[in-house]
């Protein structure tokens, strides 16, 4: 592997884990969202 | 004539009689007939039509002293452990420990001199090819009983 | 679509009415139900059978090597060897990984010859890898300094007791093709 393309994986492979988390938070939270509107979040 | 008539017509059926006797005792060992004429090989006295039980593999050492030489000129024994040494179009194991340029680092015995020659003595400058599959010539060692009993002694020089 | 998400925007940015215990509950379940689904992901890319579909003819390879049957039992799989330990270095790696799929699309090596003139460049490729991070992925399991050098043959001791243990040399400057069959090695050093 050239440094370039190193350097190149590590860019996208270091910004994959903050959008694996941002993801993975926007996913539970609409499952929380979706589940609370069926109980007292009814009408909001 | 009669009479010679009968007698040759009973030892046909008799002979006749005795083959068929014999066709039936084919791979019956205890019987004497058997597909193998009873003669053991390295197989034993395996019927043809049986397959062995094969041996127990053999254990070779992994790292020893170099053998001592049993005659002159004979190819040295492998000393040392072999199993998964790739030789091929691509990469030869051996000579990455063996050839002159790797063997000093490796520690190891360097290939002599023979082994860059052709068959008609002209030396090339790497090894050749009909010295290439070091196993056609150089084997590793395991102890063993010996397969056939034999009195070889080793020659006077070397003894 | 829009709507949808200003929707799921309000909901999240105004206050519920639900209590803080069943919020923060849904919130604990959510996070352990992602991670653990995240991960059952991860551990299903390493294995031997998700390989074996790309990787067929290797994977034959392999199962006459020591790390595949050996007598203590013990066996390293690809992802042993391949992957790395450390989880950003993982994630680095399984990024990287995509760039296989794009390889596989284009059937870089879907064919023996193919694969048999790419190998070379391959196995370059895994050794600078396995050069840079000096053999971590060996070390994950060898490790130099429980390694028993009575127990080892002559030629290990003297070549782990002096380049090994010096750090002049790593792994595999040394076992090149320990676990697979090896390229056309004209030109490689020490061949
Ligand atoms: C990792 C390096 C290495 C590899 C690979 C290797 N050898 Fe050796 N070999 C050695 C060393 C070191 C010795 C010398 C042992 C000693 O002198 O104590 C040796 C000794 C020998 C000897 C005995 C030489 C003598 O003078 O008696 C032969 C023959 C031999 N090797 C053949 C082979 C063959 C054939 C292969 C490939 C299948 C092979 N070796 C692969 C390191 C290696
Ligand atoms: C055609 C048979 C043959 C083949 C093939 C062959 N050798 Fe040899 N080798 C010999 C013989 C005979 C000797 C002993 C005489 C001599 O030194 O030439 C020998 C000697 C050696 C020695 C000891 C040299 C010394 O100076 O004591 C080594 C080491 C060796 N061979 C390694 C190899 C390796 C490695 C290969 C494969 C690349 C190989 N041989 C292929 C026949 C062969
Ligand atoms: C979708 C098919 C596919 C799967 C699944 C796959 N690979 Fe690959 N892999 C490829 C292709 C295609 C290449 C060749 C890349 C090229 O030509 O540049 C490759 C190349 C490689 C390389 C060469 C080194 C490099 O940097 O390119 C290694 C090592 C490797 N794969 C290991 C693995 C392991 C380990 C697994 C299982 C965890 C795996 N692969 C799963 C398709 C795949
Ligand atoms: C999952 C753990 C694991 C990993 C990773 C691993 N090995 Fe091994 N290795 C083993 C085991 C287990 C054995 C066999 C031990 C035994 O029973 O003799 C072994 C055996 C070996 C041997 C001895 C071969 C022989 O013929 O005796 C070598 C050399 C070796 N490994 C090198 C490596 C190298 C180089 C790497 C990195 C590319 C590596 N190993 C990665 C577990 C591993
Ligand atoms: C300077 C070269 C060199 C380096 C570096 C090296 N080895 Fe070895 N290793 C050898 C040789 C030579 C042998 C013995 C011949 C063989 O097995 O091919 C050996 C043998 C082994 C064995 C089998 C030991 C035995 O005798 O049963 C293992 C396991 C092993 N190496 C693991 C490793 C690991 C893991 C590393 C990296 C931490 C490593 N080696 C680095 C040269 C090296
Ligand atoms: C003991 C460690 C080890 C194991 C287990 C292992 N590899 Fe490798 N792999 C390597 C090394 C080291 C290389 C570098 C080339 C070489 O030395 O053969 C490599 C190279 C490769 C390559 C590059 C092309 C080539 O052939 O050189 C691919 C693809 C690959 N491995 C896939 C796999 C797959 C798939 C598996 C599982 C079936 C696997 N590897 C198991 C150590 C390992």
């Amino acid at each position: 592997m050239s440094t370039l393309e190193s350097i190149f994986w590590h860019i996208i492979g270091y910004a994959a884990m903050p959008a694996i988390f941002v993801f993975g938070f926007i996913a539970v939270a609409a499952g929380a969202l979706w589940i609370l509107s069926l109980g007292p979040d009814r009408d909001a | 004539m009669r009479k010679l008539i009968t007698i040759l017509l009973l030892t046909g059926v008799i002979a006749l009689a005795h083959g068929q006797d014999n066709g039936d005792q084919a791979g019956d060992p205890e019987a004497g007939g058997s597909s193998n004429g009873g003669q053991a090989s390295l197989r034993g006295l395996t019927q043809l039509d049986v397959t062995k039980k094969a041996d127990a593999f053999k254990r070779i050492p992994k790292d020893r002293s170099p053998y001592v030489s049993d005659y002159v000129y004979q190819p040295p024994l492998i000393p040392h452990r072999i199993r998964g040494y790739e030789i091929s179009t691509n990469a030869n194991k051996c000579l990455s420990c063996h050839s002159f340029k790797n063997a000093r680092d490796a520690g190891a015995t360097k290939i002599s001199v023979t082994h860059y020659g052709t068959r008609e003595g002209q030396v090339l400058s790497d090894v050749s090819p009909r010295r290439y599959f070091c196993l056609q010539c150089h084997v590793t060692q395991s102890d063993t009983a010996v397969l056939v009993e034999n009195d070889f002694k080793r020659v006077d020089s070397l003894r | 679509m829009k709507q949808l998400i200003k929707l799921f925007w309000k909901r999240l940015s105004s206050p519920s009415r639900a209590a803080a215990g069943l919020l923060l509950g849904l919130g604990f379940t959510g996070g352990i139900l992602f991670w653990g689904a995240f991960n059952t992901g991860m551990e299903a890319t390493n294995t031997e059978a998700f390989c074996s579909a790309c990787h067929a003819p290797i994977v034959a390879e392999v199962r006459e090597t020591i790390h595949y049957s050996n007598r203590s039992g013990v066996r390293a799989i690809c992802s042993d060897c391949h992957v790395p330990h450390p989880w950003t270095d993982k994630i680095v790696r399984k990024v990287q990984a995509s760039k296989e799929l794009v390889a596989y699309a284009m059937g870089t090596i879907n064919t023996t010859e193919k694969f048999r003139q790419r190998r070379g460049y391959l196995a370059n490729r895994e050794w600078q890898r396995m050069k840079e991070n000096d053999s971590q992925e060996c070390r994950n399991c060898h490790n130099f300094d429980y390694m028993d050098f009575s127990e080892q043959g002559q030629r290990s001791v003297v070549q782990h007791s002096t380049a090994l243990a010096s750090g002049e040399k790593t792994c595999v400057d040394c076992h090149k093709g320990i676990s697979h069959k090896l390229p056309d090695m004209h030109g490689v050093e020490g061949w």
